[in-house]
């Protein structure tokens, strides 16, 4: 074969080439279009839905994010250890006490762990700033949401544990101030020691609407406005896998929030 | 000068063969994923097959056994008598029991009234319905225990502020302390509605059964009927998973029975549904068996593999769980029932739902009995307490159990048994 015919086939594959792209563009960009005007008509069907059903929902506020993967979480007591430290100091006396439970002890005081995430700390854990200590530890630990209920010298702080960047509703901290000192932190901490994920759930926040508006129905609870939907985790425990994060849809009405399980479709309330 | 032209547009046409090449594969993948549901093509080569998540259980905490569970406060008993150790339902109660099994300190002799004070006590009874070893119980919940010995009932409580563990191994009591936070046992009592059940050594006219029958006092709850149905054997799958050439020509059909002979080794297929597995060559090993020494846990986790594999999806709703474990010098001897929801289906005849024998780390015998359950729309009404305690009265010793009894029909429901 000649340079000049070699050159000639390469126009050639170059052409189907330009014309498969040409082709493959115009598919998708019909495909995003009429993606897009189903999209926005099962919008309006749902407004309609919820208006039918006396409930105000905004079609704008609906989210088109995807679920994540339901995680498996391993027990990791370096984890556990890590928080420990955090309030006792790094000079702890560390316990395996079996059945999963891992205690730490040091001169400020002691913590324990249990197997599906949930700890117990107490002493005298951080006298100088309490506040800013729980900042700190949220910020370091994953946690988010933190919120003050702090009058004179005492009160507590709440907040949420984040995974992944979502918010594990049933996974918060509690952290307790008496006379400007921190003595008691509780809650749960989800390791990042993990199994390989499964199948990601494919469950639309348009579904999850849907789920929530018959289950409403059913119950009969009383609902007037949808404010939020978005996506979280929900912290599950069974005998075989004691920390499962479920995702879920969290549905925030004007009284009360719901989830709505990713992967089941069950309706439940926080 | 041309030379340099043409090795200018060469590459030229190259560069823009391999860019138009990846923007059409690009373009390709994006069109079947906007296409496709919101997992990605990616997600969905990546994750398991369904196949695949119908696994084999790799541990204890896979199976499923059923467990009636009593819980005392101050002021009542709650008891729910079908849950099962991997129910949501349960996974409270079975975390506290996961950390007081594994957090068990020695266990020392104690009288049976200390084993009654402890039911009487604020706490939680949880009935296994069978004896098993106590590594085994442990496993179930998750718990590596150093326990020894066997027991049914185990009842953790409060006293001297901690949570106390108290069971009975045949007819003798044991007592130990456990690490459970006692702030986790109260929350559990207090977290019930209690005032619905009673064991029978606490109800007048029940003197003459067993003394630690569980029975509801208020609203029984209803128990579907279960469709019962002997399957069609899928034979190829019962002779590959007993480890048999599916395609062998060595078989007969002696009076419904399908005979299989493999050299010493033997499957016959009844017509019944029964299966029986003869071995006298040792060429069957148990799965996941390592070594020659197996565990309790090891027969038990190896055997229910075994099992499931050789019943595929016949038994419907209903999963083996674990009956007993008996040893005798090399070989033991594992018998599971059926068990739907937490209620057990148990022969008429009394005969477990399959029996493994194991010798040395090879499976010598199996005797599986496949009936499939479903559980149907319709409820079956039970007996009430009063007229069911005066019936049993007559069975002196008697445990009054709720179950299902499989006689071989077509339809089970559900009803106390004194037994």
């Amino acid at each position: 074969m000649t340079d000049t015919e070699r050159s000639r086939l390469k126009n050639i594959i170059i052409l189907i080439l330009a014309l498969v792209n040409v082709f493959l563009l115009v598919s998708l960009s019909t495909r995003l279009l009429q993606q897009r005007s189903a999209d926005s008509r099962s919008s309006s069907e749902l407004v309609r839905l919820f208006q039918e059903a006396g409930i105000t929902l905004d079609g704008d506020a609906i989210p088109t994010d995807t679920p994540p993967a339901a995680r498996t979480l391993t027990r990791d007591t370096a984890a556990d250890e890590k928080v420990g430290a955090f309030f006792l100091g790094s000079d702890l006396d560390t316990t395996d006490e079996g059945g999963g439970i891992f205690t730490c002890t040091s001169d400020r005081g002691s913590a324990s762990f249990r197997s599906g995430g949930s700890f117990d700390i107490t002493g005298r854990l951080a006298g100088d700033d309490p506040l800013d200590a729980c900042r700190k530890f949220c910020k370091r630990f994953g946690y988010g949401e933190l919120t003050f209920s702090i009058s004179g010298s005492g009160g507590s702080a709440a907040a949420v544990q984040y995974y992944d960047g979502y918010p594990v509703v049933n996974c918060t901290v509690t952290f307790q101030v008496e006379n400007n000192a921190l003595v008691s932190v509780s809650g749960t901490h989800l390791p990042d020691a993990r199994t390989p994920d499964g199948a990601a759930a494919s469950m639309t926040a348009a579904t999850a609407l849907t789920r929530f508006l018959d289950a409403r129905r059913e119950s009969g609870q009383v609902v007037s406005a949808v404010t939020g939907v978005s996506l979280c985790y929900e912290l599950q425990s069974t005998t075989a896998a004691p920390m499962t994060l479920a995702p879920a849809w969290r549905i925030a009405t004007d009284t009360g929030t719901y989830l709505v399980n990713c992967a089941s479709g069950a309706v439940s309330r926080v | 000068m041309d030379e340099k032209r043409k090795t200018r547009r060469n590459t030229l046409q190259n560069f823009l063969i391999a860019l138009l090449s990846i923007t059409a594969a690009l373009l390709l993948v994006q069109l079947l994923y906007v296409g496709s549901d919101s997992q990605s093509l990616l997600d969905r080569f990546l994750a398991p097959s369904a196949a695949a998540q119908t696994t084999e259980a790799a541990a204890l905490t896979d199976l499923s056994a059923p467990v009636r569970v009593a819980v005392t406060g101050p002021y009542g008993r709650y008891g729910a008598l079908s849950l099962a150790t991997n129910d949501k339902d349960f996974s409270a109660l079975g975390g506290l029991l996961r950390e007081a099994l594994g957090s068990a300190g020695t266990p020392e002799s104690c009288a049976e009234s200390d084993f009654r004070a402890a039911l009487a006590a604020p706490g939680v009874c949880y009935d296994f319905c069978s004896t098993l070893p106590l590594s085994v119980l442990s496993g179930l919940v998750g718990a590596s225990s150093g326990l020894s010995g066997s027991a049914r009932r185990l009842v953790l409580f409060s006293a001297d502020g901690r949570v106390q563990l108290c069971y009975a191994d045949g007819s003798a009591f044991y007592r130990c302390a456990t690490a459970a936070p006692l702030s986790e046992l109260s929350d559990t009592v207090s977290s019930y509605q209690l005032g619905n059940a009673a064991f029978a050594f606490e109800l007048d006219g029940a003197a003459n059964l067993n003394p630690y029958s569980l029975v509801i006092t208020g609203d029984l709850p209803d128990y579907p009927v279960l469709a019962a149905s002997t399957p069609a054997a899928d034979t190829s799958a019962i002779l590959s998973a007993l480890g048999f050439n599916p395609h062998t020509n060595s078989r007969y059909t002696d009076a419904g029975t399908e005979v299989v002979v493999d050299g010493g080794r033997s499957v016959r297929i009844r017509a019944d549904g029964v299966i029986l597995y003869q071995d006298g060559d040792g060429a069957l090993p148990l799965p996941g068996s390592g070594g020659d020494t197996l565990s309790d846990a090891d027969l038990v986790v190896g055997c229910y593999r075994l099992l499931t594999s050789v019943l595929g999806d016949g038994g419907g709703s209903a999963v083996l769980c674990p009956r007993s474990v008996t040893r005798s010098g090399g070989s033991a001897v594992v018998r599971f029932d059926y068990q739907v929801d937490g209620t057990l289906v148990a022969d008429a005849a009394g005969l477990p739902a399959a029996e493994v024998t194991v010798s040395g780390s090879s499976v010598a015998a199996l005797r599986l009995r496949v009936r499939k359950y479903e559980p149907t729309e319709q409820t079956g009404l039970l007996l009430p307490l009063r007229q069911t305690l005066a019936i049993a009265a007559a069975y002196s010793g008697a445990e009054l159990e709720l179950r299902y009894t499989d006689g071989g029909g077509s339809s089970l429901t559900a009803g106390w048994v004194a037994g």
